[in-house]
């Protein structure tokens, strides 16, 4: 049990050191600067425990409601994907970051992209289900005992 | 009423389990872990002028920084699903135990603050989207020490909990696994869990099932399995910034991977303040070194022995492209003026506004003979846009470094 615990140890004596050599970084950082980093660190945790997950909690069990315990798995796969493809799209989707006069940054039609990702997700979790329920139909097929 | 003041029990879903949380925990670990390191060798090459950061590979930079991005956004659905494996623990009661327990608590919202706060500036920076005054690769970086730092604290603490919960089947039953690695005397997770993946809350004994937002019937195989896949595909909506074979799929990649002359631009003439006067036919670079100035007109730059060298650029933010730069070696220009190839430079732009508008050469990028300021960019003159009249290319360099419209070179050292 020593030496795991000596291994916990200096982890955990690793991870603190990190995080102070984090923290004299964030220090050398101006007063208002500082407390704008502490709001957005506030808000990211506010708005995922606070918005985010509950609200998926309840998309989570309206899919539950709707669909067959099979049918679900491959919901919840499209879903996961799909809802951090919007997450990540999010801030190109109007591109309020392109510049005038260079389209060669942020110069595609990320709505498009999105739409036909999470599009090909769909058709993909749909195939998936299909193909499992087939396997499945012949699993059960071929394990009948022959009389 | 327990629906607004949520219990750990208000979620009863198998999935929200240590099984899952070890599992997805894994690769958001590794995820993260490839992210600290490379954006520690970004800064590295960026800031540390006593950090040797090679030339050779001349892809190392593009390599990094490209997995970089790619691992960032793929740990995004990871964390995501790793929240959601571990959401009813917010709702604990009582909220603290003890101190241990509470301090226990508080790491854990650190480490969870400080990785959706990476995350989302990351994802916004190489948008563009820049939503708060603080300088961003200032704040990144130290709020990365911070991410990595609690994320080891927290592997430390729970390491108990994770070795059980893999040593287990995946869909194995929980009620005999400690859910806090400080006690092990505490209640299992969820007195209604059961090993029967199939199991939903209407199957719960009426007197047990909680009122919940959700039913419980999907296996952890499969909520694993869907942080596993959307990882994958959200890492391949971006990799085409940084793998030009994949760039017809990143549909969300802040860069097309082309442009004027086959090369994106990141940052345009207009936006540094470069006047057609300045780049006009009374331009002319000035190289100093410690004896002797000398000074250049274009065509002169042109008269020079001209070299070709096939290398990327990289920007910070993720998208690489390589392309065909002809122009003066640097080692040549130092030699005209009496300075070692192996000298400290400081690049000066012509650039008004915006940042980066001088960059420091250390010394194996000036000596390596693949450095250049280059005149021309696949095959043309360069364009306004890509630095014109001339601008430093050289091999695993940070994009922000690989000074444009270049007017002045002074060896520092």
């Amino acid at each position: 049990m020593t030496r795991p615990r000596f291994g916990r140890l200096l982890l955990g004596l690793g991870g603190l050191t990190l995080i102070g050599i984090g923290l004299v970084n964030l220090l050398a950082i101006d007063l208002v600067n500082l407390l704008w980093v502490g709001f957005w660190l506030a808000a990211g945790l506010l708005v995922h425990d606070g918005i985010l997950a509950p609200a998926t909690a309840a998309v989570s069990g309206l899919a539950a409601a709707k669909w067959s315990a099979s049918g679900r798995r491959m919901v919840l796969v499209a879903l996961v994907s799909i809802g951090s493809l919007s997450l990540i799209a999010l801030p190109l989707l109007g591109k309020p970051g392109a510049e005038a006069g260079n389209p060669t940054l942020l110069g595609r039609n990320y709505l498009v992209g999105w739409a036909v990702a999470c599009l090909l997700v769909l058709i993909g979790a749909a195939l998936a289900e299909v193909v499992g329920r087939l396997r499945a139909k012949r699993g059960s097929a071929q394990s009948t005992p022959a009389r | 009423m327990t629906l607004l003041v949520p219990r750990e029990e208000t979620f009863p879903s198998r999935g929200r389990s240590p099984a899952v949380s070890a599992r997805v925990g894994i690769g958001l670990g590794i995820a993260i872990s490839i992210c600290f390191v490379t954006g520690l060798l970004s800064h590295a090459a960026q800031d540390l002028v006593w950090f040797p950061w090679p030339t050779s590979p001349s892809w190392g930079y593009r390599v990094t920084q490209g997995a970089h991005v790619i691992s960032g956004v793929a740990a995004i659905p990871l964390l995501l699903v790793k929240l959601w494996s571990v959401y009813p623990r917010l709702f604990v009661r009582p909220p603290v135990k003890s101190l241990v327990h509470g301090l226990e608590r508080l790491s854990v919202a650190l480490l969870v603050s400080a990785v959706i706060f990476e995350l989302t500036i990351g994802v916004l920076n190489i948008a563009k989207v820049y939503l708060w005054p603080f300088d961003f690769r200032d704040v990144h970086f130290a709020v990365a020490w911070i991410a990595a730092g609690s994320l080891l604290l927290h592997i430390a603490v729970k390491l108990p909990i994770i070795r059980n919960a893999l040593a287990r089947p995946i869909e194995a039953d929980d009620s005999s696994l400690p859910v806090s690695s400080a006690e092990t005397d505490e209640q299992p997770l969820s007195a209604t869990a059961s090993a029967d993946p199939s199991a939903t809350a209407g199957e719960m004994p009426a007197d047990r099932a909680p009122p919940s937002l959700e039913t419980p019937g999907i296996p952890r195989r499969t909520v694993v399995l869907s942080a596993y896949v959307a990882s994958g595909i959200a890492a391949l909506s971006v990799a085409g910034g940084s793998i030009p074979w994949l760039s017809k799929l990143a549909v969300l990649s802040p860069s097309i991977g082309t442009g004027p002359q086959g090369v994106p631009i990141n940052r345009t003439a207009d936006a540094a303040g470069i006047t057609d006067e300045s780049i006009g036919p009374d331009y002319q670079l000035t190289v100093v070194s410690e004896s002797t100035t000398g000074t250049w007109s274009l065509d002169e730059l042109r008269a020079m022995p001209q070299r070709t060298v096939r290398l990327p650029i990289t920007c910070v933010e993720g998208w690489s492209t390589n392309a065909d730069w002809s122009g003066v070696r640097v080692s040549d220009l130092l030699a005209a003026v009496d300075a070692p190839a192996e000298s400290r430079l400081r690049i000066i732009s012509l650039q008004t506004q915006a940042a980066f508008g001088e960059s420091v050469l250390p010394t194996q990028h000036s000596a390596d003979p693949r450095t250049l300021l280059a005149l021309r960019l696949n095959g043309e003159e360069l364009a306004r846009d890509h630095g014109f009249p001339c601008r430093l290319i050289a091999p695993s360099r940070p994009g922000v470094l690989q000074t444009k419209w270049v007017s002045r070179i002074e060896v520092i050292g």
